[in-house]
């Protein structure tokens, strides 16, 4: 049986968790609010592995898992397959969502309307920095599914292009 | 060390090879910690005992698993052992597909080894969870284990699905409890009517 979340519900459970930490709980700290995001995160990826892998022959190296996290891991996350993985084949991957669902609906600029125009560069450093508060709960997603596979890893996310958001994976020697 | 002497501490022992062996006073419970941070689960039920070992880990924790055992203290220490020693022969195992021919990268790794009382099966998920099982029925054929281990996962992953469950703990979950028990119970029967 298959059960289904509606794609609204996440998102604003993932708006909500964001606010939270970051203005109640941690909101001296921004620091430690991302790290605990994204400990949430890690907690869901590592779970939710555990079953998306059932079925699947084991996996031999390292590419192989990843590339179940881009292919059968993120169509069932996001419907869609990562578009784009390179690798330098020395333990850093990148994996590139040309249209990532929980970033695409963040507002480009909502300080806008408070500021002066001749603030836009600074702007475009602060939305950067308050977008980037909303990726630390897929890095840590990928970074729970990666390690409970026996890939232990760092995660950290780009997203200079958006809505297409890129996610380098460095493995821990 | 003697057995009567290990059941009197709420101690630690070492057994062999960085295993720990901790045991109650007042309890049946016990706890096993493996050096490697590895954890145990177990589930021994009237001869048949299913153990599941958590792969690498990330927090060096203590890792604390209780059981429930209906078999007597002198049994126990020995599938225990059985179970230890057939961990080795899983990594070779993983390591060494070449040898084990047509199980490659099966999630099922068939008969770990026979021993004069017991079979001892293996079965690894990609999460690099163990389990073990070691049956005293001498005549059970692979394929039922196969559906037995696979169904056993389904129930393991469940259990572990829920997010109040904390990874790498015991798994505190009594429907898991029965569902294994059923399943265990079921396997039994089906064993007795072949």
């Amino acid at each position: 049986m298959r059960r289904e979340v509606a794609e609204s519900c996440v998102d604003a459970m993932l708006m909500e968790m964001v606010s939270v930490f970051c203005h109640q709980f941690y909101s001296a700290e921004p620091e430690l609010a991302a790290r605990r995001i994204e400990a949430i995160g890690y907690q869901v990826g590592h779970q939710l592995v555990e079953r998306y892998t059932m079925d699947c022959p084991r996996f031999t190296d390292h590419l192989e898992a990843i590339k179940f996290v881009c292919k059968d891991f993120w169509s069932e996350l996001f419907k869609k397959q990562i578009d784009n993985l390179k690798t330098n084949h020395r333990g850093t991957f990148v994996l590139q969502d040309n249209m990532f669902r929980w970033i695409t609906r963040i507002s480009p600029n909502p300080l806008q309307e408070n500021t002066t125009k001749s603030a836009g560069a600074n702007d475009d450093i602060q939305v950067a920095q308050s977008t980037s508060m909303y990726l630390y709960f897929p890095c840590g997603i990928i970074r729970g599914a990666l390690t409970s596979l026996g890939i232990p890893c760092t995660v950290s996310a780009d997203i200079s292009h958006r809505p297409a958001c890129s996610f380098v994976v460095r493995i821990k020697a | 060390m003697g057995l009567s002497n290990l059941s009197k501490l709420w101690d630690v022992k070492c057994i062999d090879r960085g295993v720990f062996y901790l045991r109650g006073r007042h309890s049946c419970k016990q706890v096993w910690m493996k050096w490697k941070q590895e954890c145990l689960l177990e589930v021994p039920l009237q001869g048949s005992s299913i153990e599941g070992e958590l792969g690498p880990k990330i927090s060096p924790k203590d890792v604390v698993n209780g059981q429930q055992s209906f078999t007597d203290a002198d049994d126990d220490l020995k599938l225990h052992h059985i179970v230890h020693c057939s961990l080795d022969v899983v990594e070779e195992r993983v390591n060494n597909p070449r040898k084990s021919g047509t199980t490659l990268n099966e999630t099922f790794l068939g008969l770990l080894y026979p021993t004069e009382n017991y079979k001892v099966y293996g079965y690894i998920t990609n999460t690099k969870v163990k389990f073990i099982l070691v049956t005293t029925d001498l005549d059970v054929r692979d394929a039922d284990v196969k559906s037995f281990l696979r169904r056993f996962h389904a129930t393991y992953v469940d259990a572990v699905s829920n997010p109040f469950h904390v990874p790498e703990k015991k798994i505190a979950s009594k429907n898991f409890a029965s569902t294994v028990a059923g399943l265990v119970g079921s396997r039994a029967l089906r064993g007795h009517s072949l």
